[in-house]
C-alpha cells in the first residue's frame, strides 16, 4: 500500500482519538464575546479619541489638552483579552550590521507602517519615517531579516516633548518584538520629531536617537 | 473539506450574534482541535491553541475579507499559533540544554509502521507538515491549502512533494535494522 494511503489512514485515526473537552465551551464562547465587546468599544473609543486630537491640532481645543497617558502594562501578566496585535513593532538586523525598526497600526484597514533604519545598535543618524504598506505580511516577504539587536538593550524609550512613551520589548528566538506603538501613533498625532531612548537593564541610558516622521504616499 | 454553501450560511449566522457563536463553535472546534493535534501531537496543547484560536478570529471576525470562510481563518490562525508555540519552545529547549543537569528527552521508538510514521511527521519543518495533514486529513484540493497556506497552488504541490519524499526516506530508514 502507498505512503500517502498509509499517512492518510494514520492521521484520521490520531485525529479521531481525541477526546474533544466539552467543559471548555462556555468559557470560550464568554471570552469570545467579550473580546467582540472589547473590539468595538476600541473602535469606538479609537475614533473618540482621533477625532478629540485632530481638534486639538486644528486649533479648537487649548494646547494643554492631555494626551492619555501610556499603560504600562507587564507582557507577562498580560490579560489575554486585551491584545495589542496590531501595535507591533519589530527590530531587524542584517549581516552588514544595519538594522531597521519598523511596525504599524491598522487604520481604515490599511497598516500604518513606521519604518527606521540605522547602523550598529543605535545611531544618532538614524531616520524614521511613517509608510503606508498593506499589511505586514508584505513586510515578511520583502525578505527582511530577523535579528537581535545589541543585547545590553532592555528598553526603548520615545520621547516626545518630555512626554516619555515606553516601547516594549519581548524577546523571541529569531527576533525582538517592541509592542507599544498603540501609545506612539497617539502620541505623535501632530508631532514631528522625538527621540528614542535605549536602556539597559539598570536603567543606564545607552544611547539616545533623533527620530522625525512624517506621512508618505505608498 | 471546504464546503462554500455551508460557509456561506455560517456567515449569515454569524452575523446574527451569540446565538450563532455557539452554533459556530460547535461546527468548527472539534475538526479545530483535531487539525491543531496533528500538527503538535500534544492533546492538552491542541485544546488550547484551537480555542485561543477561535477566540482570536472572532475578535477580528468584522476585519475579515471573506468571511464565509472562517474554517479556513481559523486554520490559518491555529497554524500561527502553532508556528508561535514552536518558536518558543524551541528557545525554551536551547536553555534547557545549556543548563547542567538538563534531562534528555527518550524518545520511544516504536518498530511499528504506524508510530515511524507518526514520530517522522512530527519532524517535518512546520509548513510541510501543516500541508500534508491540510491535503491527506482535510482532504483539500491543493489550491485550498494554499488559501490556507497563503501561497500558490504550485508551492502547495512543491511542499507535498517534498514532505512525502522526507518521510518515505525516514521511515525507510526507521524501518532498517
Amino acid at each position: 500500500m502507498s505512503i500517502e494511503h498509509d499517512l492518510s489512514a494514520l492521521l484520521s485515526d490520531r485525529a479521531e482519538r481525541i477526546r474533544i473537552d466539552g467543559t471548555r465551551r462556555e468559557e470560550v464562547l464568554k471570552r469570545a464575546r467579550r473580546g467582540r465587546s472589547l473590539v468595538m468599544a476600541t473602535v469606538v473609543l479609537g475614533a473618540a479619541s482621533v477625532l478629540v486630537v485632530g481638534l486639538s491640532v486644528a486649533g479648537s481645543l487649548p494646547d494643554e489638552t492631555p494626551y492619555p497617558a501610556p499603560v504600562d502594562r507587564p507582557t507577562e501578566h498580560q490579560d489575554s483579552d486585551v491584545e495589542e496585535v496590531p501595535t507591533d513593532v519589530f527590530i531587524t538586523e542584517a549581516s552588514d550590521g544595519s538594522w531597521t525598526l519598523f511596525g504599524g497600526i491598522s487604520h481604515d484597514g490599511k497598516v500604518l507602517c513606521l519604518s527606521l533604519e540605522g547602523t550598529g545598535c543605535v545611531s544618532a543618524t538614524s531616520r524614521a519615517s511613517f509608510i503606508l504598506l498593506g499589511s505586514f505580511d508584505d513586510l515578511e516577504k520583502r525578505g527582511f531579516i530577523y535579528g537581535p539587536v545589541d543585547a545590553d538593550v532592555a528598553a526603548l524609550e520615545l520621547v516626545i516633548d518630555e512626554r516619555v512613551i515606553p516601547l516594549r520589548l519581548r524577546e523571541f528566538p529569531d527576533r525582538l518584538r517592541v509592542t507599544g506603538l498603540r501609545f506612539f501613533v497617539r502620541a505623535v498625532k501632530g508631532e514631528r520629531s522625538g527621540v528614542i531612548v535605549a536602556r539597559d537593564r539598570t536603567g543606564r541610558v545607552l544611547q539616545e536617537m533623533d527620530v522625525s516622521w512624517g506621512m508618505l504616499d505608498p | 473539506m471546504l464546503d462554500r454553501g455551508a460557509l456561506a450560511a455560517e456567515g449569515r449566522d454569524v452575523g446574527s450574534q451569540d446565538r450563532s457563536l455557539g452554533d459556530l463553535y460547535d461546527r468548527h472546534i472539534d475538526g479545530a482541535v483535531r487539525f491543531a493535534y496533528l500538527l503538535t501531537a500534544d492533546e492538552q496543547l491542541a485544546q488550547d491553541l484551537a480555542h485561543d484560536a477561535f477566540v482570536r478570529l472572532l475578535r477580528r471576525f468584522h476585519d475579515l475579507r471573506s468571511k464565509e470562510a472562517f474554517g479556513a481563518y481559523l486554520k490559518r490562525t491555529i497554524l500561527n499559533l502553532v508556528g508561535d508555540h514552536q518558536r518558543g519552545k524551541q528557545r525554551s529547549d536551547r536553555y534547557q540544554r545549556m543548563s547542567p543537569g538538563a534531562e534528555v528527552a527518550v524518545v520511544q521508538r516504536d518498530v511499528d509502521l504506524e508510530q515511524d510514521l507518526w514520530l517522522a511527521l512530527q519532524e517535518l519543518p512546520g509548513r510541510q507538515r501543516a500541508a500534508v495533514i491540510l491535503r491527506y486529513y482535510e482532504d483539500l484540493s491543493e489550491a485550498q491549502v494554499g488559501q490556507v497556506l497563503d501561497c500558490s497552488a504550485t508551492a502547495v504541490k512543491s511542499l507535498v512533494a517534498r514532505a512525502m519524499e522526507k518521510l518515505r526516506a525516514k521511515v525507510t530508514e526507521m524501518e532498517l535494522p
